[in-house]
């Protein structure tokens, strides 16, 4: 348990000299555009930030574009306490305003 | 014999003249074409048509744009600069930053002053010399080299020169070494120097001594030229010339002093004229000023009867006047901008003007492309017979074929063109009106928009419920009303010495002597200009801000003795200050004085606003000239009746939809809205 | 008229915006620049409260605002940025920010700050604080302000710490966390932050600033709702976010489908060992009018400071933003027809715990690579790079000066630098990097306020790069100081390799800093930047024989190693000047109009030699007048000459003087030349 968040929020420095990104091939997809199997699934920064696109190599068409998973391990970093639960001091402005004590807005 | 005060502003277009006659209210107004080759050409004309006997004519009032235009036409004197040695580029450096809006990440875009520089970087010579901020000598100045560097633009013929050091503002002695010896070397040439503006921030003074010595030769002539002819003409009084400051001054004393400040004169004097209004005429002592011409829209503002001042002015893109002038903000939006849709659908106002030639497009002089001036014809606000007093013929079918390929792509009406164009005007000013007051920190809801210029009134409804105001105040004679703001205003004059230290060591003696020595230079200036010592009016300002910031701002001072509640009150009046305009208060903070600085004041001016005879509330019958279709926020009206302004009345009311037509403007009065006539003639809209 | 010949499937008319949004055209275009309104008034009421100097002077913050998408992602639909490349990275920041906390956390009054880069921001002195807009109970908008710290803790003052080889040698380091709740501030919060840095005055002053610019965007915001309602206000912002993604996708459709690739090198990782320049790798590959940008080739992240951590990944879009698209607001639209790819570990995705101290040189270079790509799309929009630096100047140290009381002072000075040649004209002078804009100080206010003498900003004689239209002027810029404890940052790169020219155009000269001994001299004796060499230390650069500045001769050669110096000390008695790189000209310097050549000859700003060497032109010096024959014929001759063809020289002045009265031949001959002149 222990490796997997320190992994994101510590790293080694990169032993290699120029840095390339993998784009690793999903096995028996078809692009609907162009019918070629070369498709891809990758991390990207779109608009709204980190993601991951499936995305034909042949003729560039974007497939799907989904948030990141766990395991996608995108972005690099990720903070220790990101999933854990807000504690209320932090929430407490959202508290009293999903009990109606506060005016909405 | 009788007694005429004469206001005369020189615009873009068209002089405008306002005669009153002090002493029973008469006003007569007429306009001329502007003469661009010889501004006093039509100044002479206008007079003309007037037809005055010039021993009538006991004060003029003038404003011109002899000065703005050379530094928009880069047609004004050849000039040099001399400048601390390290500091040649200082102009075209400007303040580095790229503008907002759509230059902010073009290529093409260049700073105005690099791209066509008023003083060329061959005359900007470096001089030898440095100087500390308390004026200490930091480097000596070498007067054997500066010589040098006069006496090579003497041999390039430069007719101009401005001397501005790095905090000279401190001490003047090497400036005024400099500029002996350019006397010496250049009898004949004009120079400027930074006591014209003695105040710490290099980049602005920079500008001002630049931009009159660039643009003050031009308007030297030009009022000298001026007075010439109106001597021949039969006029040998007294000329005023009207002021950015807010004020007048004699010629004499404009041409020693600081002629560019008479610049962008005109539009000044309309916000003048609105405060005039509202200390004499109105109600409301609180206006926002909208004065819609044919290219541009003014914006100003009175403030519990007082026009509001700025440091900000700029007479180009990066080139700051640098001194307190009456805040007017122009947008290029009014009767002549052309309407364009582009390559995805989004409708466009200006700031590109069909002009006078080839004009709208119901003008019928060949434009094709359709204005503003065109949608009032679509949408039913202007009528040909009484369009400038019928003079014009309107094409309604040249403005329909104007419209027709916009309306074609956005597949809709020509006249929902029209009334989409004509919002997005609407929205154009009350953005910029917004951003004003906001900057101002001004809530203008309870204010009255007060509406000129011959358009302003077509538009003043819709921009004043933009801002959730309640009322529109249109004058008696709103195209041409800063000739009439130049009739109102009086002598007004501005001294400063620059502090740049901390409040905590100020102590009242010395602040008591500081503003003791403004008041009597002040005073002593109004004094050669003719006016008594007994009618002199002061007041007293100071520049403020929190120590380490450099945008200062400035605050009134109480008259009478000064004492240490005095400076207790600046420094509790910056507190507040900041609370009010930027949200917040750091009274933990010390507070830096930047400026001190009185004006002055002659006395306040003595007219009396015309008066019409008092009516009942229905108007006459013959008041109603035409009667026509108009569209209002986007749905017809059959029926709407033409009134001539000239036939109304005192207590007249006219409920909306209507339109007032006053010969060089039109005032709607929208549906729901209802108009009053007072009894100076003045049109109040309410709704 | 057949209306389609107008159509595209890019243009709405009025009915389609109807249908679309539900909003007439005037409303809509009426909401949309209510939102950007609202920015502009965040950015009056930022930059007059402000207290850094930074902030007012530098220009350095951003304000926007944001929509609220169903699925809890934002998008910003109006910014006003200071710094530009707030404009791209508010964008990530607030998702990033808000992804991590967690929307169903937040409340009305409630506000985030953060500064990580790995967040989204752009070093820990940028300090980003983000709050929501709650109407009927549900959170509709989100409103945006950042600005820089003077300080943020850590070994240099300023945190720019070149030296850096991790974060925890940058300064203090702020994860997405609560500064107010309910719109009190958050004692703790704001604690932290003041007990952390060296002038605390000056931080609350900036906090305060930024909570008051978010109340004044709420109650600008809220105007808007309240006149046309939420659901309306939504709708305006979907046609204000698709109208710039619209013009975006139409300017990308007319490019050819391909790959698009260049390479830049920046100087070192600015750990002052004379090390390997750091070389950043790019390519855009074009489908339709969809665009991936890929980083990969780029050298792995640096050992020292000159990384960047996720912000090449929106700051990138400048590229075609100024290439494509310029003349239009800026948001998050813009920003929809791109995926970016920028490999973990590289020099554009630094891994923690690196140090991003130094980002602004990887975000200058990288601006200037996706200019050099973009422009290869179009031909007739493509632009001749930038400086490709920052050439800022961060100072600090205690006021030594009689009555100051050893005060902390500390501040920033830009230069600007210059932009490249375009196709109709001359690249501006004095000018930021694309990805900045940022404004001058007001010296004689700094003179008041600190030790610092900023004795002279002006153009450097020579250093254009050449071109049909030549590349702006950059600036020297000239530091002295009062108080014996004052130390310099320098935030500086093109000092190795010049801005390179296009399409036959000349490189602009390169970087460099140099110290001169004023009393040697004689005072801060200077013509057009030259300065007499014997009186004069070359500090970092390319330098010659003699010390001359010289691109491409001795890189390291100076008394330090690099441009990127961390407090680097400046003692009374001398003068540092940093000079500026310039951009690179556009199209052949032999085809440039002679009267163009002869106006800069005339107005010092091109040396007589260099019109010859540089543009073919045959000037006569005593007159001016520009011989037409000769010069027809010396063109001639370089286009002709040898196979490789004629190069245009890199920009640079070729004879420094060496001593005060050499500066002063030069001056007094520059006096005699064109004493007759054509016009003026």
């Amino acid at each position: 348990m222990m490796a997997e968040w320190i992994d994101r929020i510590l790293y080694p420095h990169p032993d290699v000299d120029q840095v390339y990104a993998d784009r690793p091939l999903v096995p028996n997809k078809v692009c609907p555009q162009c019918a070629s199997t070369e498709v891809a699934r990758y991390q990207i920064a779109n608009h709204l930030g980190p993601r991951i696109t499936l995305t034909c190599q042949e003729c560039l068409h974007v497939i799907a574009v989904e948030r990141p998973s766990t395991a996608d391990s995108w972005p690099p970093f990720r903070a220790v306490a990101y999933d854990w639960p807000a504690s209320p001091a932090e929430r407490a402005s959202r508290t009293q305003l999903d009990s109606g004590d506060t005016p909405a807005g | 014999m009788r007694r005429f005060r004469l206001g005369v502003d020189v615009g873009g277009t068209f002089t405008d003249g306002v005669a009153l006659d002090l002493d029973t209210g008469e006003l007569l107004r007429t306009k001329v074409s502007t003469t661009p080759e010889d501004q006093s050409t039509g100044v002479v004309n206008l007079l003309r048509t007037f037809d005055l006997d010039p021993a009538d004519i006991v004060g003029f009032h003038h404003g011109a744009t002899v000065g703005l235009n050379a530094v928009l036409t880069r047609s004004g004197a050849k000039t040099g600069l001399l400048c601390t040695s390290g500091f040649r580029d200082l102009l075209d450096v400007g303040q580095l930053y790229r503008p907002d809006g759509d230059d902010l990440y073009d290529p093409q875009w260049i700073r105005p002053h690099q791209d066509r520089p008023l003083v060329h970087r061959r005359y900007r010579r470096e001089i030898a010399e440095r100087l500390l901020d308390d004026g200490t000598v930091h480097e000596a100045l070498d007067l054997d080299q500066a010589r040098e560097d006069i006496e090579f633009l003497r041999d390039e013929g430069i007719e101009s020169v401005a001397i501005c050091l790095i905090n000279a503002y401190a001490d003047d002695a090497h400036e005024k070494a400099l500029s002996r010896l350019v006397n010496e070397l250049l009898p004949d040439a004009y120079v400027q120097v930074s006591s014209i503006q003695a105040r710490a921030g290099e980049y602005k003074r920079t500008f001002s001594v630049v931009l009159d010595a660039y643009a003050g030769p031009a308007i030297t002539t030009y009022l000298r030229n001026l007075r010439g002819r109106m001597r021949d003409a039969g006029y040998s009084g007294d000329l005023q010339i009207m002021q950015m400051s807010g004020g007048l001054r004699t010629l004499d004393s404009t041409i020693e002093d600081f002629p560019a400040l008479t610049m962008g004169s005109g539009p000044v004097a309309g916000i003048l004229g609105a405060e005039f209004y509202a200390g004499a005429a109105l109600d409301d002592a609180s206006l926002v000023c909208v004065d819609i011409g044919g290219t541009s829209t003014d914006i100003g503002f009175v403030a519990n009867g007082r026009a509001l001042v700025t440091d900000n002015w700029e007479a180009d893109q990066g080139m700051p006047l640098g001194v307190a002038t009456v805040d007017v903000t122009s947008i290029g939006a009014g009767g002549g901008s052309i309407i364009r849709v582009d390559d995805f659908g989004t409708l466009t106002v200006g700031p590109e003007s069909a002009g006078a030639v080839p004009g709208p497009a119901a003008y019928g002089r060949g434009g094709t492309e359709p204005t503003v001036t065109d949608c009032y014809v679509l949408l039913g606000y202007v009528e040909p017979s009484l369009f400038l007093g019928g003079a014009m013929d309107l094409d309604r079918e040249a403005a329909l074929a104007a419209f027709e390929p916009l309306a074609n792509r956005l597949e809709t009406t020509p006249e929902n063109v029209a009334q989409a164009a004509y919002d997005l005007v609407n929205r154009d000013i009350v953005n910029a009106t917004r951003a004003k007051a906001f900057d101002r920190a001004l809530d203008v809801r309870n204010y009255a928009l007060f509406a000129y210029g011959g358009a302003g009134p077509l538009h003043a409804v819709a921009t004043a419920r933009g801002h959730g105001m309640r009322r529109v105040v249109v004058p008696y004679f709103p195209g041409g009303f800063s000739a009439f703001g130049m009739l109102t205003s009086r002598p007004k004059v501005e001294h400063v010495t620059p502090e740049m230290r901390s409040l905590a060591q100020i102590d009242p003696e010395t602040l008591a002597m500081r503003y003791a020595d403004l008041e009597q230079r002040a005073t002593a200036d109004l004094v050669r200009q003719g006016v008594d010592p007994s009618q002199v009016e002061l007041e007293r300002s100071i520049y403020v801000m929190y120590a380490g910031q450099s945008w200062d701002n400035r605050l009134p001072v109480p008259n009478g003795p000064i004492d240490q509640a005095t400076l207790d009150g600046i420094r509790q009046a910056t507190d507040e200050h900041y609370d009010h305009v930027y949200g917040y208060a750091a009274p933990e903070l010390g507070v830096s004085v930047t400026t001190t600085a009185v004006t002055g004041h002659g006395p306040a001016p003595d007219l009396k606003l015309p008066k019409i005879t008092t009516g009942c509330a229905e108007p006459v019958a013959t008041a109603v000239k035409a009667r026509g279709a108009a569209i209002f926020g986007g749905r017809k009206y059959a029926d709407v009746p033409f009134f001539a302004r000239s036939e109304l009345l005192a207590g007249n009311r006219i409920d909306g939809p209507a339109v007032i037509d006053d010969e060089l403007g039109t005032i709607l009065v929208e549906p729901g809205c209802q108009a009053h006539v007072d009894a100076h003639a003045t049109i109040t809209i309410q709704w | 008229m057949d209306k389609h010949e107008f159509a595209s499937e890019f243009f709405l008319s009025a009915p389609d915006v109807e249908k679309t949004y539900g909003l007439d055209l005037t409303t809509a275009e009426t909401i949309r620049a209510g939102l950007i309104e609202a920015s502009r008034h965040m950015r009056t009421t930022l930059m007059r409260g402000a207290f850094s100097n930074v902030v007012r002077e530098v220009l350095d913050f951003g304000v926007s605002v944001h929509n609220v998408n169903p699925d809890g992602s934002t998008e910003m639909v109006a910014v006003t940025e200071g710094c530009t490349h707030f404009a791209f990275t508010h964008q990530h920041m607030v998702n990033m920010v808000l992804d991590e906390w967690g929307l169903e956390n937040l409340g009305p009054g409630d506000t985030l700050v953060c500064n990580d880069p790995w967040r989204g921001s752009i070093h820990f002195p940028d300090i980003n604080l983000i709050r929501p807009v709650f109407v009927d109970g549900e959170l509709a908008f989100v409103l945006s302000d950042a600005s820089h710290l003077t300080d943020i803790g850590g070994p240099v003052p300023g945190g720019f710490n070149s030296q850096a080889t991790s974060m925890f040698e940058e300064g203090l380091r702020i994860p997405p966390t609560l500064i107010t709740s309910g719109d009190v501030p958050v004692r703790s919060t704001i604690n932290l932050i003041l007990e952390n840095v060296r002038t605390p005055m000056h931080a609350l002053g900036d906090i305060r600033a930024l909570f008051g610019t978010l109340r004044v965007g709420e109650r600008h915001l809220r105007q808007l709702v309240d006149s046309y309602g939420v659901k309306r206000v939504k709708s305006g912002c979907a046609y204000t976010l698709d109208l710039a993604e619209r013009r975006m996708r139409q300017a990308i459709s007319a490019v050819p489908d391909g790959t698009y690739s260049a390479a830049v090198l920046l100087d070192d990782d600015g750990s002052n060992t004379a090390g390997q320049p750091l070389r950043m790798q790019a390519s855009a590959r074009v489908g339709g009018t969809h665009v991936e940008i890929d980083f990969s080739g780029t050298d792995s992240q640096a050992r020292a400071a000159t990384t960047t951590c996720w912000e090449e990944t929106n700051r990138c879009l400048v590229g075609p933003k100024v290439t494509l698209d310029p003349r239009h607001p800026m948001n998050a639209g813009a920003m929809r027809p791109f995926h970016v790819v920028a490999p973990p570990g590289s020099l554009v995705m630094g891994l923690p715990p690196t140090s991003q101290s130094m980002h602004t040189e990887v975000g200058a270079k990288g601006a200037s690579l996706m200019l050099k790509i973009f422009g290869q799309m179009l031909p007739d929009r493509a632009v001749a790079p930038d400086s490709g630096s920052t050439g800022s100047v961060v100072y600090n140290g205690t006021d030594q000066r009689h009555g100051h009381d050893s005060q902390p002072f500390g501040g920033v000075t830009c230069s600007g630098g210059s932009w490249g040649g375009t196709p109709t004209g001359d690249g501006i002078s004095h000018n930021t990097s694309p990805i900045f804009s940022t404004s001058f100080t007001n010296v004689e206010y700094l003179e008041r306020d600190t030790p610092m003498l900023l004795r002279g900003i002006s153009a450097s004689i020579d250093a254009a790069g050449a071109g049909k239209f030549r590349s702006g002027f950059p600036a020297f810029v000239a530091f002295e100081s009062r108080s014996d404890d004052t130390v310099l940052s320098f935030l500086l790169d093109t000092g190795r390799f010049p801005s390179a020219g296009l399409r036959g155009g000349g490189p602009g000269m390169s970087t460099y800093l140099m110290e001169l001994n004023i009393d040697d001299a004689g005072g801060f004796t200077q013509w057009n930047g030259l300065l007499p060499l014997d009186h004069v230390e070359a500090i970092a650069g390319c330098f010659g024989d003699g010390g001359q500045p010289t691109p491409g001769a001795g890189w390291g050669a100076g008394k330090a190693q690099t441009l990127k110096l961390s407090a680097h000390e400046l003692h009374k008695g001398k003068i540092i000047v940093c000079y500026q790189a310039a951009g690179g000209g556009y199209g052949s310097p032999l085809d440039r109009d002679p009267e163009l050549v002869r106006r800069d000859v005339w107005n010092e700003l091109v040396s007589l030699d260099f019109a010859l060497d540089g543009y073919g032109v045959v000037i006569e010096p005593g007159s001016l007048i520009v011989d037409e024959a000769a010069t027809e014929r010396l063109r001639a001759e370089l286009r002709g000459a040898g196979e490789s063809g004629w190069a245009p020289p890199p920009a640079h002045y070729r004879s420094w003087p060496r001593t005060t009265d050499d500066l002063a031949q030069l001056r007094a001959r520059a006096l005699r030349t064109g004493r007759t002149t054509v016009n003026s």
